[in-house]
C-alpha cells in the first residue's frame, strides 16, 4: 500500500467524521478506505456501497460528512447523491470528492454546477491525492474572513433571509473588492426575488471584473432565459459555450435559445458536444431532436436541401430510429419533393415498424411523388385505407392522384370514405371531384 | 470534448524465478491500475496469483492518446490485500523498467489531472 502524506489539523477534524466511499471497483475502494484509515476515520465511520440506492440508505441513516464518489454508478451517477448529502449538511461543511476515469467535458461542468468539492482522475496517485484532500479538508475547516461572510450569506439566502445575505455579501466586498464572486452572489439574491433587472445590473459588475466569469455568465444566462429575451440569453450561451464545458442540463437550455431567438444554423453546431456527453437524459434528447428538425424545416425554407438532410440525419441519430420522427421528416422533404432524400429514411424504420401506419403512409406518399407505376399505387393506396392506416394527408394526396389519372369512380369512394372520418375535408375533396367532372 | 482515459493496462505477470505466468488476462479485459507513483504501481489479481517477496515481471500497454505503447517492468511483490470480492491488490515496487517512458505515463497522468483542475476550478471559482 502506497502510504499518504498526512496533516494533524487534518486528522483531528477527521477523527469523528463519517465518510461515505461510493465504489462499484473494490480496489479502488481498498484504496479510499486504507487511505482515510492512514488520515485516521475510524474503521466503524467509514461505510462502503456499490450501487446508488445503498449509498442514499447509508447517506439517510448514518448522515456522513464526507462523501467519495465514482461518477459512473448502477442507475444514477454519483453526483446525484450530492443533494442528499446537502440535506444533512451546509454546503461549507460537507466534503465531496468525485473520483473517475472520466474527464469528459460535461461531467465537469456537472460536477462545477452539482457542488462537488474536488474532482479527482484514476488511477491514483496516493500522494497527490492526499495533497488534494488536505487541500480540500482544510479549505472546509479554515476558512479566511471572506470565505465566513460568504458561507453566511449563502446560508441566509437558503433560508430566505435576502436583506442579510446583501448585508453579508456587501461586507465581503469590503474584504475582496475585485471578486466578481460576491456580484454573482449580490445578482442570485435578487433573481430569487424575481428582480432580474437588478441581478443583471449585479452580473454584469462582476462581469466587468471578469469577463468570463462562469457564474456571473450562468447568472446572467438564467435571468434572460426566465426573461423569455432569447437573442439575448443565446448571446450569453455562444460565450459560454465557446469557453467551457456543457453539462446536459445546460445544453438543453442553450438549445432553446439558439432556437427561439431563431439561431438554427447554429443548431446542429452542438452536434459534437452532444454525441460526446456521458450521460443525455431523455428530456435533452427530446430537445435536440426538436431543435435539429427546426433547423432541418429552416434549411428546406431556404432550400437547402443537403444542409436540411443533414439535420435530419443528426435528428435520427438523436432520437434513434422513432417512427413518428421518421415520419415528420419524409413529410417535409416531400412538401419540398425532396423524393430521393425521403426515400432513403424509409430505410431508417426499424423492422418493427415495417408495414405498420408510419411506413406504409410514408411508402405510398414516397410512391405519389416519385410517379411509382400507377396501378401499384392505386394499389398501395386501396392497402392503406383497408388497413385504417390512411390520415388526411393521405386521403387528399390519394384523391389528387386518382382525379390526375382519371379514376372518377374511385376518387369518389375514397372521398366518401375520408369524409366519414374527417369531414372538414368534404369542400376540398368534392372541389378536386368536380374539377373532374369539367 | 471527451478525453480519452489514460492507463496502463496489465496483460501479463510472470514469476521471474519460476518463469511461470502468474494470471492469465484475456486481450479483452486487461487489468488496470489502481494506484500508482514513481516507482510502484497496484492492481487487482486472483488472490493465488502471488504473494508478498516474489520476484515478478509485468508487461503491458500504456495507453497513451496519441499511440498506445508496450511497457515491461521487474519488480518485487512488496504489498498484498485480500478483498471480499475474492480478488486481491497487489503493490508491486519497480525496480528495472524504463524510467523515461514510466515518467512520460507518470507526468501525462499528472497533466491531465491539473488541465481538468483548470477547467474545473475556473468553473466553481468557490469562495
Amino acid at each position: 500500500m502506497i502510504k499518504p502524506a498526512v496533516n494533524p489539523e487534518v486528522i483531528n477534524f477527521l477523527k469523528y467524521e463519517k465518510a461515505l466511499i461510493v465504489e462499484p471497483s473494490m480496489p479502488f475502494a481498498q484504496s479510499i478506505i486504507a487511505f482515510l484509515k492512514d488520515f485516521g476515520v475510524s474503521s466503524q465511520n467509514i461505510f462502503h456501497a456499490r450501487k446508488f440506492a445503498d449509498a442514499q440508505e447509508i447517506i439517510r441513516t448514518q448522515k456522513p460528512k464526507i462523501l467519495i464518489t465514482e461518477y459512473a454508478l448502477d442507475t444514477q451517477t454519483g453526483v446525484a447523491l450530492i443533494p442528499n448529502i446537502l440535506e444533512n449538511y451546509e454546503e461549507a461543511n460537507k466534503i465531496t470528492i468525485l473520483l473517475t476515469h472520466d474527464a469528459g467535458s460535461s461531467i465537469i461542468a456537472e460536477a462545477a454546477e452539482e457542488h462537488v468539492d474536488s474532482y479527482y482522475l484514476k488511477p491514483i496517485s496516493i500522494s497527490d491525492f492526499s495533497e488534494r484532500f488536505v487541500k480540500t479538508v482544510l479549505s472546509k475547516i479554515k476558512a479566511t474572513p471572506f470565505q465566513v461572510k460568504i458561507r453566511s450569506g449563502k446560508n441566509n439566502l437558503k433560508e430566505k433571509n435576502y436583506s442579510l445575505a446583501v448585508e453579508d455579501f456587501t461586507q465581503a466586498k469590503t474584504l475582496q473588492s475585485n471578486s466578481p464572486l460576491i456580484y454573482y452572489y449580490l445578482g442570485l439574491t435578487h433573481s430569487l426575488q424575481s428582480l432580474g433587472s437588478e441581478a443583471l445590473k449585479m452580473f454584469a459588475e462582476g462581469l466587468k471584473i471578469n469577463g468570463l466569469h462562469y457564474k456571473c455568465l450562468l447568472g446572467k444566462f438564467d435571468i434572460l432565459y426566465e426573461l423569455k429575451d432569447y437573442p439575448a440569453a443565446y448571446d450569453v450561451a455562444k460565450v459560454i459555450a465557446k469557453h467551457f464545458p456543457l453539462s446536459p442540463k445546460r445544453l438543453g437550455h442553450i438549445l432553446v435559445a439558439s432556437v427561439f431567438s431563431h439561431n438554427l444554423e447554429d443548431v446542429p453546431k452542438y452536434f459534437e458536444i452532444y454525441k460526446h456527453l456521458e450521460a443525455r437524459p431523455p428530456e435533452l434528447t427530446k430537445i435536440f431532436s426538436a431543435a435539429l428538425s427546426a433547423a432541418a424545416k429552416h434549411y428546406l425554407k431556404i432550400n437547402n436541401i443537403a444542409k436540411a438532410d443533414e439535420c435530419f440525419q443528426m435528428g435520427v441519430n438523436v432520437i434513434g430510429a422513432d417512427a413518428t420522427y421518421i415520419d415528420m421528416i419524409i413529410r417535409e422533404l416531400l412538401k419540398v419533393r425532396a423524393c430521393q432524400q425521403a426515400e432513403a429514411y424509409l430505410k431508417l424504420y426499424p423492422a418493427h415498424e415495417i408495414g405498420q401506419k408510419h411506413y406504409s403512409q410514408g411508402t405510398f406518399l414516397i410512391g405519389l411523388q416519385s410517379r411509382s407505376d400507377r396501378d401499384e399505387i392505386i394499389e398501395i393506396g386501396k392497402k392503406l385505407l383497408t388497413n385504417n392506416f390512411a390520415d388526411k394527408e393521405c386521403y387528399l394526396q390519394f384523391v389528387k392522384f386518382l382525379v390526375d389519372v382519371n379514376k372518377k369512380t374511385l376518387a369518389e369512394d375514397v372521398t366518401t370514405r375520408a369524409i366519414k372520418e374527417h369531414p372538414e375535408l368534404r369542400k376540398e375533396l368534392y372541389d378536386m371531384i368536380e374539377n373532374l367532372s369539367h | 470534448m471527451r478525453k480519452p482515459t489514460v492507463n496502463f493496462h496489465v496483460y501479463n505477470l510472470t514469476n521471474l524465478t519460476t518463469e511461470m505466468d502468474m494470471i492469465k488476462i484475456k486481450a479483452e479485459t486487461p487489468i488496470g491500475l489502481t494506484e500508482f507513483d514513481q516507482h510502484r504501481l497496484c492492481f487487482e489479481v486472483d488472490p493465488t496469483s502471488c504473494s508478498i517477496g516474489q520476484l515478478v515481471k509485468v508487461e503491458g500497454i500504456i495507453e497513451f492518446p496519441q499511440a498506445p505503447l508496450a511497457f515491461s517492468c521487474l519488480g518485487k511483490v512488496s504489498h498484498t490485500l485480500k478483498q471480499d470480492n475474492k480478488k486481491m491488490k497487489v503493490t508491486i515496487e519497480l525496480r528495472s523498467y524504463d524510467k523515461d517512458i514510466w515518467a512520460r505515463f507518470t507526468s501525462l497522468l499528472k497533466t491531465r489531472q491539473s488541465e481538468l483542475d483548470k477547467v474545473f476550478n475556473s468553473m466553481k471559482d468557490d469562495e
